[in-house]
């Protein structure tokens, strides 16, 4: 049987060791550990983008890695292209990484201060021997730099991270993310550190160079609003597990989860008058630690709607309906 | 760009000749450098005597003839100060390659491979460190014997630690910044990342250990040639015109100590200041306040 979906993550899972001193160690019997991501499923088609919002501490950046594999899952199977890629070393995994590529958040914290931008952008070329010798590369360089609106490429390619702008060592690490044609691209908050305006051109860029080259999106975000520019599809995550899931439509007009309800809400309108008019329900208390996560459902501390299962049994997954599946006792089947 | 940026850099130095200190420090140093380097290598044209033959009475004070007088065998101090500097300088720069050579290599794969290698490299490292410096260079002089090759080697024993540790801790903060985790993201084998992304970064820091180095190795030597460890006697250092003149001292002779220790002080002086001050512009955060 064929798996139809580029990526299937099943039942992820990643606990973190908690480091302690030497008399906490003492007097400790079990390790404590951090449960970043607890049991996380989900498949993105190919060609579509799925965007995974969450607020910080909610695991959704180690989802990232963890789909490419740049941490060890602690349980759970990642499927790549039909193929199981969770046992596969990091040695094997290399000629892998020229299909699946991540853009971090920071730009400038991800580029070398010491490379060439076109250097930099050259490098996965020299890595997986694309390209027959050095002038081809080159030319290959600047026609992506032309691609992510770095014009003229020429200009740029001597340059060093630091003489460019935010917005434009984005661009460059996006060229130097596609510059191997990749099928799967993870954007891990790529745009949270930019301007609002900057921001918006360059959610178009990449909402442009998905169609150009066919990229299949994994979309990490806090903020719900630059999902509508891209995501076919919505995940959102709390405390380490994916509460809500289904198409844009669905999480956006009728958003079923407590959590998923308190973030809609929160969700800045440009209309003044619909602004004061809406209902606010933002849920009491903080995030729990995530080292004792609260037993049960993991939002239940926070929940208007608690009852008393909440506490003792993490919710099952329902599909309500075609698509659109949410983990929460209010909907459970009787 | 590399020399518009050493020129601004000298020309700014010039300006703020009194105003900014790293610049004033590392301008004087250089010059002191450039210096000494000049008359090392320009030694044997512009010495007015050849330093190991008598040319003169012994014990003669500084005059015309002989600007820093004469030792108890007649040699001309002026010539032997001048050739003095090429073995200095000579054994430092050997000194300081062997000890990089054997410091980074080692500090580079400490800090990125980590685990046991790291932990045991660490401790015979920090052994070495923690002996006197000049004591494990007799130690090691004394096994070796005379001879600029095998006195640079004892030297370098006492400075690989040096650069071990400080390569060895950047290497170790560096491994965890994104554009090394990008790197990996990309498909790069560790060897690659070690050198295109970790090396470069660690390169900076390097340079300033080097001239630092560079001034205790000069110290080192001529406290071991003045221990009788060092060159063969005919050969002209001032650590060992330094215990030769200071037989002298109760008969009043004091050009013979005096003009080698002053070159020796200079020249450290000299890299000091030049590292000092190199270490203030390289390093961004003090560079961005001005």
């Amino acid at each position: 049987m064929k798996d139809s979906a580029l990526v299937a993550v099943e039942n992820l899972v990643k606990h973190f060791p908690v480091r302690m001193n030497f008399i906490q160690m003492l007097f400790t019997r079990e390790k404590k550990k951090v449960h970043a991501v607890n049991g996380v499923s989900f498949k993105i088609e190919e060609g579509q983008t799925l965007g995974l919002v969450g607020e910080s501490g909610s695991g959704k950046t180690t989802t990232g890695r963890l789909v490419l594999k740049l941490i060890e899952p602690t349980d759970g199977r990642i499927k790549f292209m039909g193929k199981d890629i969770t046992p596969l070393k990091p040695k094997e995994m290399r000629p892998l990484r020229r299909e699946m590529q991540i853009v971090f958040q920071d730009p400038l914290a991800s580029l070398n201060p010491y490379m060439k931008i076109g250097e930099a952008v050259r490098h996965p070329l020299v890595i997986h021997k694309i390209g027959r010798n050095r002038i081809q590369q080159r030319e290959m360089v600047l026609e992506m730099l032309e691609k992510v609106n770095l014009r003229p490429p020429e200009e740029f390619y001597n340059r060093y991270p630091r003489q460019i702008s935010g917005g434009q060592r984005q661009r460059v690490v996006i060229a130097r993310a596609l510059i191997t044609r990749p099928k799967f691209v993870v954007a891990d908050e790529a745009v949270a550190m930019l301007d609002v305006s900057i921001r918006s051109q360059l959610l178009k860029l990449m909402v442009d160079l998905k169609k150009e080259f066919n990229l299949t999106y994994l979309f990490i975000t806090h903020d719900l609003a630059t999902t509508k520019y891209i995501c076919d599809r919505i995940a959102v995550m709390y405390l380490g597990h994916i509460v809500e899931e289904g198409s844009f439509k669905d999480i956006y007009s009728e958003p079923a989860h407590p959590y998923t309800k308190a973030l809609i809400s929160a969700v800045p309108e440009p209309d003044p008058k619909i602004m004061k008019t809406k209902k606010k329900m933002i849920p009491s208390g903080e995030v729990p630690n995530a080292i004792e996560p609260p037993p049960g459902c993991p939002f239940h501390p926070r929940c208007p709607h608690k009852k008393a299962v909440c506490s003792r049994t993490f919710p099952e997954v329902v599909e309500i309906s075609e698509g659109h599946k949410v983990a929460c006792h209010i909907y459970a089947r009787r | 760009m590399d020399t518009k940026f050493m020129s601004q850099r000298i020309g700014k130095a010039f300006r703020k000749f009194f105003r900014s200190g790293s610049g004033k420090m590392a301008f004087v140093g250089a010059v002191i450098l450039v210096i000494f380097v000049i008359s090392a290598v320009l030694a044997p044209h512009i010495s007015p005597y050849d330093p190991t033959k008598r040319v003169g009475r012994a014990f003669t004070p500084p005059n015309s003839k002989h600007w820093f007088g004469t030792d108890n065998l007649g040699r001309d101090m002026f010539s032997r100060v001048l050739h003095g500097a090429r073995i200095a300088l000579l054994i430092a720069l050997l000194a300081v390659v062997i000890a990089s050579a054997i410091g980074i290599p080692l500090g580079l794969l400490s800090g990125y491979i980590g685990g046991p290698l790291d932990r045991v490299l660490t401790l015979v490292m920090d052994a070495i460190y923690s002996f006197p410096g000049l004591i494990l260079a007799i130690a090691v002089a004394a096994v070796l014997g005379t001879g600029i090759v095998n006195i640079a080697i004892s030297i370098a024993v006492v400075y690989a630690p040096t650069y071990f540790r400080v390569i060895r801790n950047q290497v170790a903060s560096i491994k965890s910044e994104l554009y090394v985790e990008a790197a990996r993201a990309l498909g790069a084998n560790n060897w690659t990342i070690l050198i295109k992304y970790v090396l470069p970064n660690v390169l900076p820091s390097v340079v300033v250990v080097l001239s630092m180095n560079l001034a205790d190795a000069i110290m080192t030597e001529a406290g071991l040639s003045f221990l009788g460890l060092g060159i063969a006697p005919p050969t002209p250092d001032w650590g060992y015109d330094l215990s030769n003149g200071q037989r002298f001292i109760l008969m009043n002779d004091w050009w013979m100590i005096m003009f080698p220790g002053l070159a020796i002080i200079i020249l450290v002086l000299g890299f000091s200041l030049f590292s000092e001050g190199m270490n203030e512009y390289l390093n961004p955060n003090v560079g961005q306040q001005e």
